[in-house]
């Protein structure tokens, strides 16, 4: 005990009004309520930290995954950091494919949480760091409406590492439970079947799950045809998607890449949907499904 | 008896049907033909204009794409430049009746003297035969058919898929690029991109 009880009382109040600051109102533009809200109460200088910039979209609208299928356009930023603090890539939940035939669109709808990682500079002097953004997105519905807010967020120096806030914990492990997962033991590969892409997925050694569909969302905005009907099925030890390639003649891409999302129980003990995939094309074409019963976990 | 030979015919018809209903056109081969009636109410077909290039832009004023570039005055500048030079540029327009960009023909005259449009004409698709042959996929979305027929642009006016017409001036200008090598005689630099802009409202 360091400190008597006055002090104690100044200190907490103190802390207080810098969790306080810590919040920043979102900026509603229309169906589109935007605001950055931050993982942590304070940040420590050359510790990165993340941050959430939160498009929460009244419905019926949605806006873009990165690749947006036929159309659409996905959320862009541009940020406004203190000198030194750097900002990385936007991070997106995986997209609900939204079909208005002839059209399939990858969407985000709902209360859309896009993750950054923020690092500050090892060395900073100030109290506190504002960190600001401009952020633009397309919605749609019917008909499309483009948007844009500036939003902000000014966080403490904290005393010693930063110090996670309890009311956004659960936000943010929602936010990432919905970003693509790395395979966890499924390995993947990719092949050219006369007309089709196949996308090979083997569960690993432990799996005893079943998963009875599954659906591919390319990075690549024109590598398959967005609203072709994807062939999910099993295959020898694991399973395979059937797509459609966008044009047949192209040269085969090196990789197949994106995110596959399946049921909730497939990946085990983790609460990920999504798996990221990035799967090299294989030279050969795949053998008979009936001349390979015995296909191991080695792609 | 009458059946048995209807049959075949009425499967026929539908696998045609089938084929046909979207995207015939391929860039290097011949623009799929069509006849379609303008908003001043003249029947225009694409074998009207052999000899001619000729562009095809998918249009919706409504659309925030569509605004950028002719908010910017960007499309009715290139439709300018070009029908100086020879070019029939030809804007479309697919929205199904009752959805967003369909307007009467007099409603249209309206819009495009507002909008200062220079393009040849403005034809009429509501039912979406000609959008869909051609797989028409965004407004704005941009064919280029050369003299002779023959598909050599499909895709976007330019690499900058924004809504803000602040970006149009750093853009490649995919269209100018073509039209310029058609007019020169020369291949198209970059035949095929993907279109962007607001989903054409069939």
């Amino acid at each position: 005990m360091r400190y008597g009880a006055p002090m104690k009382a100044l200190l907490t109040s103190w802390i207080f009004a810098l969790a306080t600051l810590a919040a920043a109102a979102p900026v509603r533009n229309g169906p589109v309520a935007a605001e950055l809200v931050a993982e942590t109460r304070s940040f420590a200088p050359g510790q990165p930290f993340t941050v959430a910039v939160r498009l929460a979209l009244d419905a019926p609208w949605h806006a873009y995954w990165t690749n947006p299928g036929d159309s659409g356009l996905a959320p862009a930023i541009e940020w406004k950091l203190p000198a030194g603090f750097t900002a990385g890539e936007l991070q997106f939940p995986y997209p609900r494919a939204i079909a208005t035939p002839p059209f399939m669109t990858y969407g985000l709808e709902g209360d859309v949480w896009l993750l950054a990682t923020i690092a500050p500079p090892a060395e900073w002097n100030e109290e506190r760091a504002t960190l600001a953004a401009t952020v633009d997105w397309l919605i749609c519905d019917e008909y499309c409406v483009p948007g844009s807010a500036e939003v902000e967020l000014t966080l403490p120096v904290g005393a010693g590492p930063a110090e996670p806030d309890p009311a956004q914990a659960a936000a943010f492990a929602a936010a990432r439970a919905r970003l693509p997962a790395d395979p966890g033991g499924w390995t993947f590969r990719a092949l050219r079947e006369s007309d089709r892409f196949v996308l090979a997925a083997v569960p690993p050694a432990d799996f005893a799950g079943d998963v009875p569909a599954a659906e591919f969302f390319p990075f690549a905005e024109d590598l398959i045809q967005h609203n072709a009907p994807q062939a999910w099925g099993r295959d020898g030890a694991g399973y395979r998607i059937e797509l459609v390639p966008a044009d047949p003649a192209a040269p085969l891409p090196a990789t197949l890449s994106g995110v596959l999302v399946g049921p909730d129980s497939w990946h085990a003990g983790s609460p990920h949907r999504a798996l990221r995939v990035v799967a090299p094309f294989s030279d050969s074409e795949v053998p008979p499904r009936s001349a390979n019963p015995e296909r191991n976990n080695t792609p | 008896m009458k059946a048995k030979i209807l049959l075949p015919i009425l499967i026929a018809a539908l696998a045609l049907g089938a084929v046909q209903a979207w995207a015939q056109a391929a860039v290097g081969a011949p623009a799929p033909s069509f006849t379609l009636t303008d908003t001043k109410g003249a029947a225009h077909a694409l074998a009207d204009f052999a000899g001619k290039p000729v562009v095809l832009e998918w249009t919706n004023p409504d659309c925030p794409f569509v605004k950028k570039h002719y908010g910017a005055k960007n499309m009715q500048a290139l439709q300018a430049k070009y029908v100086a030079q020879g070019v029939v540029w030809l804007s479309v327009c697919s929205s199904a009746s009752g959805k967003q960009g369909h307007y009467p023909a007099d409603e249209w005259n309206r819009i495009l003297a507002e909008q200062g449009s220079a393009a040849t004409a403005l034809l009429l698709d509501p039912d979406g035969q000609v959008g869909r042959a051609y797989g028409a996929k965004t407004t704005p979305h941009l064919f280029v058919v050369d003299a002779a027929g023959t598909l050599v642009y499909d895709g976007a006016i330019d690499d900058n898929p924004s809504t803000d017409s602040a970006d149009i001036p750093g853009a490649r200008a995919y269209v100018s690029e073509a039209l310029d090598a058609v007019l020169a005689g020369a291949p198209v630099p970059v035949a095929q991109t993907k279109p962007y802009g607001c989903s054409v409202k069939y």
